[in-house]
Order: C-alpha cells, then sequence, then structure tokens
C-alpha cells in the first residue's frame, strides 16, 4: 500500500519524541515515524482547514498518538483521512477523532489502520466519535481495517449520537440556560483531546478559538 | 437429464424457459436480466474474480423428469445423496417443510398438511409463478432489479428453482422450513430464486443449507433472495453455507421490513472459494427492525467478503449487526458493512460490532464499514476487533491438558458460540463438529 502523494504533499520525518501542532500544514501529509520515534500529533479541522489527508508510516517501534477536533458549522463540507501504516514490528498507535457537527454540514471522516506482513506485534487504535448538533447534518464514517499480520491487537470504534437530553436537562435545573448547558457539554465532549496540545499557551489560544466558534453556531 | 450448451446466450434463457413452460411475463424479465448481464461490469470492489469464465460454464441442468412429493420417488443417487446429509431425518425429526434443490431443479418439496390448511405455501418459484401469479407478479424483483449487480442480472436471465414462501396474515409457522441446495455437477452454475412474503403479524424461520463435491473446474453459484417482512411480520433467516472450496458464492439477498416487522440474517459461511455476500435490510416501516448475525471462517485459498447493509428509512427503527470472523492457513475473510440513517428517519438506534480472529501469519482480516448519518436524533456505534488467539488461553488450556491444536479448536468455537447459539439446536452440534473439522491442521 502507498501513499497518495500530490503536488501539495508535505513529507516529514520524526526522529526522537516530537510534539506537533496542526493548525494549517496543509491538506495532505506524510508523517515517517523513525525507529523508535516518538509523535504526538493535534490538529483542528473546521477552523482554517477543511480537508486533511494523513498517512502516518511507522517503523520498528515507533509510536504515535494522534488527536484531531473537528468542528463542522454552517453549510461547510469537511474530510479527513488518515491512514496509520504499522510498517515496522512492536508499533503503536492511538489515533482519535472527535467533531461536533451542526447546521447543514457534509462531513467525511476516515480511517485505517494497515497492519502489513512486517508489522508483527502492532497495537493500534482508532476511535471516531460524532456528536450532532443540528437536524441535517450528513456524516460519513468509515473506519476501516486491514491486517495482514496475525501478532496484532487492533481496535476501531466509532460512534455518532446527539446530545443527551438528560445533561442538557440536569444543567438546566441548575439555572443554566438550554444555549449554556450545549456549549458546556460540547466543551467538556473536547476537554480530553485538548491536553495533547502539550504548550500551555498555545493550548489556551486555540481553546479560546474554539470557544469563540461554538458561541457562534 | 438435460443439460444446456455450455456459455450465456439467448437460446440459453430460451431453452429454460421452455422447460418450465412459463408465461411471456416472465421471459421478459429473464430478457431484460440477459441485456443487464451483458451490460453491467464485475464489481470494482472485493475478491479476484477474474479467473471467473462464464463462458466454460453450463447454466441448466435438469437432473430429473419430475418433482417427488415422497423421498421413496427421488432418483436413488439423488435420495443417497440426501440422505447421506441427514435432510430426510430433520424432515421427519423437526421441520415443517423441505425442499431439496440438486444442480438447476428442485427434485423434492414438501410441507406439513396443517401449514397448508392454514394458507402456507412453501414450493418452488416455478410454481408459484404458474400457481400464483398474483403475488409472484407483485413481488418478483421488487427489492433486487434485474440492473442491481452483474450477478442479480445473471440469476434475473437463468434463476431455476428456489424457495417460495407466502406466510397469510398472523400465522405463525412454528417449526423451520429448510431448503438445501447442492451442486453436483462439475462447472455448473445454480442460480436459485427465494421469495419469501410474511404476511402481516406472521412469523417463519427459513434454513438453507448448501454444499458441493470438489471438482478440478470452479463452479457458480449465484442466487438471488427477496423477503417481504409486512406490517408487524418477524422473518428469521438462516444460511449454512459449506460450499466446496472451488465454488464462487455470489450472493445478493435483501429484505424490506415495513412497520414494526422483524428481519433476521443469521449468516455462515464456511465454504467457497470465493464469497461476496452482504444481505440488507430496508427498515421502511416505522419501529422496524433489523438483526444480521455474520460468521465466516476462511481457509487456504478461501475469501470471505460478507457484511450486512441497513438503510433506516422510516423513524424509530433499530438495526444490530454483528460479524465474527476466523481466518487461517492463508485464508483472507472482510467485513463490508454499510449503515445509513435517512434524513427523514428521527430516533434510529444502531449498532454494528466486528471481531475476527487470526490464526497464522499467512492470513489475514479486513474490515471496511461505512456509517452514514443524515439525521441528527441518530444514535450509532461501531467497534471492530483484531487479534489472535492468546497465548495466554492456549496456555490456561494446556494447564488442563488439553494439548494446542484442541485447545485452539477450542477457543475458535467458543469465539463463535454466542452466533452459533442462534441456530436451531441440530445445526448448531453440525456446525461445531464442522469448525473442529476444519480446524484440524489449521493451528501448529
Amino acid at each position: 500500500m502507498k501513499a497518495i502523494v500530490r503536488s501539495t504533499t508535505k513529507r516529514i520525518r520524526v526522529v526522537g519524541n516530537r510534539d506537533l501542532v496542526d493548525f494549517n500544514l496543509g491538506p495532505d501529509l506524510v508523517i515517517e515515524l523513525t525507529p523508535h520515534a516518538r509523535l504526538r500529533y493535534f490538529s483542528a479541522i473546521g477552523f482554517r482547514q477543511r480537508e486533511k489527508r494523513v498517512y502516518f508510516r511507522l517503523a520498528r517501534g515507533a509510536r504515535l498518538e494522534a488527536e484531531t477536533i473537528v468542528v463542522g458549522q454552517g453549510r461547510v463540507r469537511l474530510a479527513i483521512d488518515h491512514v496509520v501504516e504499522h510498517r515496522g514490528r512492536d508499533t503503536t498507535a492511538y489515533n482519535r477523532v472527535v467533531g461536533v457537527f451542526d447546521g447543514a454540514v457534509s462531513a467525511a471522516v476516515q480511517g485505517l489502520i494497515y497492519v502489513p506482513p512486517t508489522g508483527q506485534g502492532s497495537v493500534s487504535r482508532l476511535e471516531q466519535r460524532a456528536l450532532l448538533l443540528s437536524p441535517a447534518p450528513a456524516v460519513r464514517m468509515l473506519p476501516q481495517l486491514k491486517i495482514e499480520a496475525d501478532d496484532v491487537d487492533v481496535h476501531h470504534a466509532s460512534a455518532a449520537s446527539p446530545l443527551d437530553e438528560i445533561q442538557i436537562f440536569y444543567c438546566q435545573s441548575r439555572g443554566m440556560s438550554s444555549a449554556a448547558a450545549v456549549r458546556l457539554l460540547v466543551a467538556a465532549f473536547f476537554q480530553e483531546s485538548l491536553r495533547h496540545i502539550t504548550d500551555a499557551a498555545m493550548r489556551q489560544r486555540f481553546t479560546q478559538q474554539l470557544e469563540r466558534a461554538l458561541l457562534l453556531s | 437429464m438435460l443439460r444446456s450448451p455450455k456459455g450465456l446466450s439467448p437460446a440459453v434463457v430460451d431453452l429454460i424457459a421452455e422447460q418450465k413452460n412459463e408465461p411471456a411475463w416472465m421471459r421478459r424479465i429473464r430478457y431484460e436480466g440477459l441485456r443487464q448481464f451483458s451490460q453491467l461490469p464485475l464489481p470494482s470492489f472485493g475478491p479476484d474474480l477474474s479467473r471467473l469464465d462464464f463462458d466454460e460454464l453450463y447454466y441448466y441442468l435438469k437432473p430429473s423428469e419430475r418433482k417427488a412429493q415422497t423421498w421413496n420417488d427421488v432418483p436413488p443417487e439423488i435420495q443417497r445423496t440426501f440422505n447421506r446429509l441427514k435432510l430426510p431425518q430433520y424432515e421427519q425429526e423437526w421441520l415443517a417443510g423441505v425442499g431439496a434443490q440438486y444442480d438447476s431443479e428442485n427434485i423434492y418439496h414438501s410441507v406439513l398438511p396443517g401449514l397448508r390448511e392454514q394458507g402456507v405455501l412453501f414450493t418452488d418459484v416455478e410454481t408459484a409463478v404458474r400457481e400464483r401469479p398474483d403475488l409472484v407478479k407483485k413481488y418478483f424483483g421488487k427489492l433486487v432489479e434485474p440492473g442491481d449487480n452483474k450477478f442479480a442480472a445473471l440469476n434475473t436471465a437463468v434463476w431455476s428453482g428456489g424457495s417460495f414462501i407466502y406466510v397469510p396474515p398472523n400465522v405463525h409457522v412454528e417449526l423451520p422450513l429448510q431448503a438445501y441446495f447442492r451442486i453436483n455437477a462439475s462447472r455448473m452454475g445454480q442460480f436459485e430464486r427465494t421469495l419469501i412474503v410474511a404476511d402481516k403479524g406472521s412469523f417463519v424461520h427459513y434454513v438453507e443449507g448448501c454444499s458441493a463435491p470438489t471438482y478440478q473446474a470452479s463452479a457458480l453459484h449465484s442466487a438471488v433472495v427477496e423477503v417481504f417482512a409486512e406490517r408487524g411480520a418477524h422473518v428469521r433467516y438462516t444460511t449454512l453455507q459449506n460450499w466446496s472450496k472451488n465454488v464462487y458464492n455470489l450472493v445478493t439477498k435483501r429484505a424490506r421490513a415495513e412497520a414494526e416487522a422483524t428481519v433476521e440474517w443469521v449468516d455462515f459461511n464456511l465454504g467457497s472459494a470465493v464469497t461476496m455476500k452482504y444481505p440488507a435490510v430496508l427498515l421502511s416501516g416505522r419501529g422496524a427492525r433489523a438483526d444480521i448475525l455474520s460468521m465466516t471462517y476462511a481457509g487456504k485459498l478461501q475469501h470471505q467478503d460478507a457484511g450486512a447493509r441497513v438503510f433506516h428509512l422510516a423513524p424509530k427503527t433499530t438495526s444490530v449487526m454483528t460479524s465474527k470472523s476466523v481466518s487461517y492457513g492463508g485464508g483472507r475473510t472482510t467485513f463490508r458493512g454499510r449503515l445509513k440513517i435517512a434524513p427523514q428517519a428521527d430516533d434510529c438506534r444502531s449498532q454494528i460490532s466486528c471481531s475476527a480472529l487470526i490464526l497464522d501469519r499467512h492470513s489475514a482480516s479486513d474490515t471496511f464499514p461505512t456509517l452514514e448519518v443524515g439525521n441528527a436524533s441518530a444514535v450509532v456505534a461501531h467497534e471492530a476487533s483484531v487479534a489472535k488467539i492468546s497465548d495466554a488461553q492456549v496456555f490456561y488450556a494446556a494447564t488442563r491438558g488439553i494439548p494446542p491444536k484442541p485447545a485452539a479448536a477450542l477457543v475458535v468455537n467458543g469465539f463463535f458460540e454466542p452466533l452459533i447459539k442462534q441456530l436451531p439446536m441440530e445445526y448448531a452440534v453440525e456446525m461445531n463438529r464442522l469448525i473442529e473439522l476444519e480446524m484440524i491442521g489449521a493451528v501448529g
């Protein structure tokens, strides 16, 4: 399996430990983790970026922790496509995409875990979660596995649902307006993902940007 | 015995239609199928079908001049085959009706007299075309149109045999109805057509089994199944596929569930070289429910590409799709699922779960689900996992004196157990034995 390389594709080579925050690195990335490299990758879609295709290739003993936040509002079209290839032995990947979809947004969230025969001993997780806030979003989720080695531990999970009405009611019973309750619950939905921005100042700036975006919806 | 010339042509379609003394309207449907077949491409996804040579196949083989209503009237060599498969014994013990197809034709059909008196029809489609054209015209090809896909088109052109079931309103067929399909000739194509109509508030459980001896040349099985569950009806459709390892099993199965109806597909795929089968349910009435269980087992040179498709087209509909697969000896299993929640389908719930075991480093497993959510009130969840038999399980068995191979068979049986429990007991026992037999030599 080969990464699709376009004229816009950027290649990033990771050696040792690295944190990478992707607010606008371009729509196509090929990220190669060299042997025993560690990468914490964070990406935000729906702000400055609407399309993102990332091909992660993990060499022997490499470890990836990828976190992507998606905010879809209005009539925009969003597309996220992640491939994690466990090319080397004993690699580990945790890849999570969490999104909130409002208005008439159209979104495709695609993810593939690929373990070729050389990827024995791989551990991989792919999680996709979608929160649906308006009556008419169109969300396609395609979590895929292609496994050609037997000594693996691979899982993926996807879930889509509206906000829990009981939670909203609970907030309202404490004096919150319905809109404030929704904002609080959405912020909580993203909370864990935001921890992946390790730079405190950057996390603060992005949290404010996220709150502004949610206020506008 | 009558056999059509090799290859597919209008003359072969005419031969089949003439053998069945069909009315003109059915012959027109066949011609439309033939036209679509010549125009449609092979599927752009899934296993390699390039070795399937349509010109080398025989599309119709009539083994016997007449259909029997007692096993004594069945030709002895065919009777021996079905005796070995225990079909007459099962009929006596626990079935409400039995159909047996040998190559292209049904050679036996019977149903309990009590059910006949209640208006239950269980026959082959040819008989239904003659005796109940009103029902056949109303339902035939309405869920799977001739141009649906290349193999549905092929089936429409040359269909022969299969089952037609009609269950009147509020009639519960408590014992299963069973059909058994046997391909016995080399280079043979079997194209049965199954049409099930469960009227309002009724219940029926249909079980189909299939097998074939091994020849050097490949055979093709390309069936079309259409199931209509009217308001409040409940249809359970169980398939035990154990074709020999040189059969291409390319099947289109689709059901429509009206308000408060339930459709269950229980699908076990052990045999065949290649299987492509994705049972589908259209939940078109409020409160309808779909439940799809898929179990696949792929060994050496096998690719089991199976899955499930559910379309939530009405409010308050629910679905559960469960898949379990085992691959070993270079086999490949693929789960291909599709879930669609239409914009008008408020308050729907759906759950998909897939788990796969890979028993050696030569084998592979794929999971390709697509979830399309067009209504924000939907609650949809999907999970999948791939793993091997853990060393801890094998070690645990070893401490109890169980050697590695039987231990692996035990683990695989345990892996499938929640699905096998859905089968009538006689089949469950048979399935466990089949898995144990398949597991010999699979591990270690």
